[in-house]
């Protein structure tokens, strides 16, 4: 999202409203040629799930290979010593996924700095005894604690407790209704066309580099109807506390924003547009609506990022301060300078604060 | 005078032998040929019907190779006197690499040796390898009750390392070598060879008929076709090792920690909960079933009864396959094949069956689709 409305910013303004689909119109026609490119070999969305969940990345039937399934001389790299190992996984489940996850550049590496190079969408993942100051930087594999604002009973953080093993339907075959959750989940399309409900909208499937990359993903809806929904609620799943319609006990304001007499508790994940926040005199009516050089992102219905302050769709969700796996910043959060092209670049959180309160 | 009474005596004796040719396999009872594989003297001046012997294998034993004398009397050394028959000769059935004959209709039913050095498609990672001195994956034989000392690796894998060269009379492709000794009893599968199933029976070869020996193709295929063996469910355990069918045990001898059920040390779980595997079940469990834990059913039965081209399985029940769990030879050809560890990616819903597999519709091969097409005969994991 940020790279993407970084883009934008480049190209000369023909008016206030800016609509994705238009300007987008010459590369998306790139990311439709290459989707079909790969159509007949992979799958238009996620790893691990469908034809592209094989059952030996991850099991060994025996705890035996004298020698790889190329043929080349054995033991798999990624069977772990000290197995066999429950569930015939190649190595014990808390270092199975990172071992193909972390620092390498055909995979995607989701902990710690992206051998990668690009801004991931979910950013870096912790490891218990990563020391305090990165452990307190996002989600840290192996942690026992509880998550701040929910009371799911955390047996020990691990992949498979936000993903689903074997793949799904969904965004990042996020799990259904993780945590304490009912009937959560994250819906998702890959492609320039946007229709339906869905959550998200991933621009492209390939190559890796832009599949997981920031820039990629648009995220589309955070309600249908008056019914949460979209990666806002399925968050809430651990952070409940955190996330709730407006008027709620925990968030405080009201679902047409608090109008000054209604005052948040908490910062609002949902039902609040930039419009309507700028109305309630919380977001600044001008800087979120310039031409910024860069963004964090925002959920637009519309696909119309940033959009006119009297009308903008945007609203603030859990993505828009927080990374989903972490960042280098306390809290997973982004920190962005907005004035340069580099998304996530901020050095203070005042930068992502004020792109839309600029106070 | 004396050589052609030697040789009308010869005579005498294959035609009284070919006359009581028996039902079931080769080199076994009535077909246990003495000279089709032993030489008495290496020495043979002439052929069983006078004139020059060739070294080129001839059905009947008339001919001697080029090397020897041999130990204990043979025609050829050990292997190459069991592939100078088997390998590349059309009266035989042939199990070294390619098939010389036309294929049985779903390919070999045990698939294809490769030699050491074997060259594409049938290297030496892809099945038995004959000759090898690689300790067998997962040897601990005394898991059946085998003494540690019956391979001796350091020989080279043999084919009589498997079969035993005088046929047991009862036991399927005279599998269960004597080197195992008392422990051959466990581990030489029984079979029934008729168009009626004995479900007590290890193995059923679906065939109204047959006579071995008849050095014709187009007669022994069926015998040795995949899409004529079966496999019947029979527990047992034997000694610690859960097993549901002697040939898995027999494939135990060599890669015992490779086999078992539930609740042994070497596979994990427990027969009550079903979870908590640490390798893939060989024996005691049945597709689909459920533990305790209600969240069992790693597998799936509907799926599997649905498949159009199923792998082989034990089972009692060739209908609904209430009862049906995975052996070896549900995920691998005994002798080998074109895949890694000889594994058989078959497609739950093949176009066609061949002795690596199948694809389905529109399907390309590729390592990542054998593999899920192989797992997904009983798994709906990402379906």
């Amino acid at each position: 999202m940020v790279d993407r409305c970084r883009n934008l910013a480049r190209r000369p303004r023909g008016g206030g409203l800016e609509s994705i689909g238009v300007r987008l119109a010459p590369r998306l026609a790139v990311v439709v040629a290459c989707a079909l490119l790969f159509a007949s070999r992979l799958d238009a969305g996620d790893f691990h799930t469908v034809s592209s969940l094989v059952c030996s990345d991850c099991h060994v039937m025996h705890y035996s290979e004298s020698h790889l399934l190329t043929g080349a001389p054995g033991p798999d790299p990624l069977l772990a010593p000290g197995g066999p190992f429950p569930y015939l996984l190649k190595a014990a489940q808390a270092q199975l996924c990172l071992a193909c996850h972390d620092g390498r550049v055909d995979v995607p590496d989701v902990r710690g700095v992206n051998t990668g190079g690009y801004v991931r969408a979910a950013g870096q993942l912790n490891v218990l005894g990563d020391g305090p100051q990165v452990e307190g930087a996002g989600h840290t594999m192996g942690s026992t604690a509880s998550p701040p604002g929910g009371a799911w009973t955390n047996p020990g953080l691990s992949c498979l407790h936000c993903h689903a093993t074997h793949g799904n339907p969904y965004y990042r075959n996020l799990l259904p209704n993780p945590g304490t959750a009912t009937g959560k989940v994250v819906t998702y399309l890959t492609g320039s066309i946007y229709t339906g409900t869905a959550a998200i909208q991933q621009l492209a499937a390939a190559p890796m580099a832009v599949h997981y990359a920031a820039g990629n993903i648009l995220y589309r809806q955070s309600a249908v109807g008056s019914t949460d929904f979209g990666l806002s609620e399925w968050c809430s799943s651990c952070h409940g506390n955190y996330h709730g319609a407006g008027g709620s006990g925990n968030m405080g304001g009201s679902p047409s924003g608090d109008g000054g007499a209604t005052p948040w508790l908490r910062h609002p994940t949902r039902d609040v547009t930039m419009a309507q926040a700028v109305s309630d005199r919380h977001v600044n009516g001008t800087h979120w609506f310039s031409t910024l050089a860069s963004r964090v992102p925002a959920i637009s219905p519309s696909g119309t990022v940033p959009g006119m302050s009297g009308t903008s769709d945007n609203q603030v969700f859990c993505g828009s301060c927080h990374k989903a796996h972490g960042s280098p910043n306390p809290k997973g959060l982004i920190f962005d300078d907005d004035a340069t092209p580099t998304a996530e670049d901020g050095t203070l959180l005042r930068q992502t604060c004020q792109q839309c309160h600029y106070q | 005078m004396k050589r052609t009474l030697v040789v009308l005596a010869a005579f005498a004796v294959v035609a009284l032998w070919a006359g009581l040719a028996a039902a079931g396999e080769y080199h076994s009872g009535q077909t246990l040929l003495c000279m089709d594989c032993h030489t008495m003297h290496y020495s043979m001046q002439h052929g069983f019907a006078g004139g020059a012997v060739g070294s080129t294998p001839v059905p009947g034993g008339d001919w001697l190779s080029a090397t020897g004398p041999n130990q204990f009397l043979l025609k050829a050394p050990a292997n190459e006197l069991c592939k100078a028959c088997h390998d590349g000769r059309t009266f035989a059935p042939d199990v070294v690499n390619a098939n010389t004959n036309p294929s049985p209709t779903q390919g070999r039913q045990a698939g294809a040796l490769n030699d050491s050095g074997g060259a594409a498609p049938y290297e030496m990672w892809k099945g038995h390898t004959l000759d090898s001195t690689l300790t067998p994956p997962g040897f601990n034989p005394a898991a059946i009750g085998a003494p540690d000392t019956w391979y001796n690796a350091a020989n080279g894998l043999e084919c009589t390392s498997c079969h035993a060269q005088h046929g047991p009379a009862t036991s399927y492709r005279n599998l269960g070598p004597y080197a195992l000794g008392a422990a051959a009893a466990s581990a030489r599968p029984t079979y029934q060879l008729n168009a009626a199933n004995d479900t007590t029976k290890d193995v059923w070869i679906n065939l109204a008929a047959y006579t071995a020996g008849s050095g014709d193709a187009a007669t022994f295929n069926p015998f040795y076709d995949t899409a004529k063996v079966s496999f019947n469910r029979n527990d047992a355990t034997v000694v610690t090792l859960k097993t549901s069918n002697k040939l898995a045990t027999f494939c135990a001898a060599c890669h015992a920690n490779f086999h078992g059920g539930p609740g042994d040390a070497n596979i994990g779980a427990s027969a009550a909960a079903l979870d908590g595997f640490i390798r893939h079940p060989g024996a005691q469990v049945t597709i689909g079933a459920a533990g305790t834990q209600g969240y069992g059913g790693h597998s799936n039965l509907t799926r599997f009864v649905a498949n159009t081209t199923k792998v082989k399985v034990t089972t009692t029940d060739y209908t609904a396959y209430t009862d049906a769990g995975p052996m070896c030879l549900t995920c691998h050809k005994a002798h080998g094949n074109q895949n890694p560890f000889s594994l058989i990616f078959l497609n739950r819903n093949a176009l066609s069956v061949d002795e690596q597999g199948g694809l389905g519709a529109s399907q390309v091969a590729s390592i990542g689709t054998n593999m899920r097409n192989l797992c997904g005969q009983c798994h709906g994991q990402g379906n």
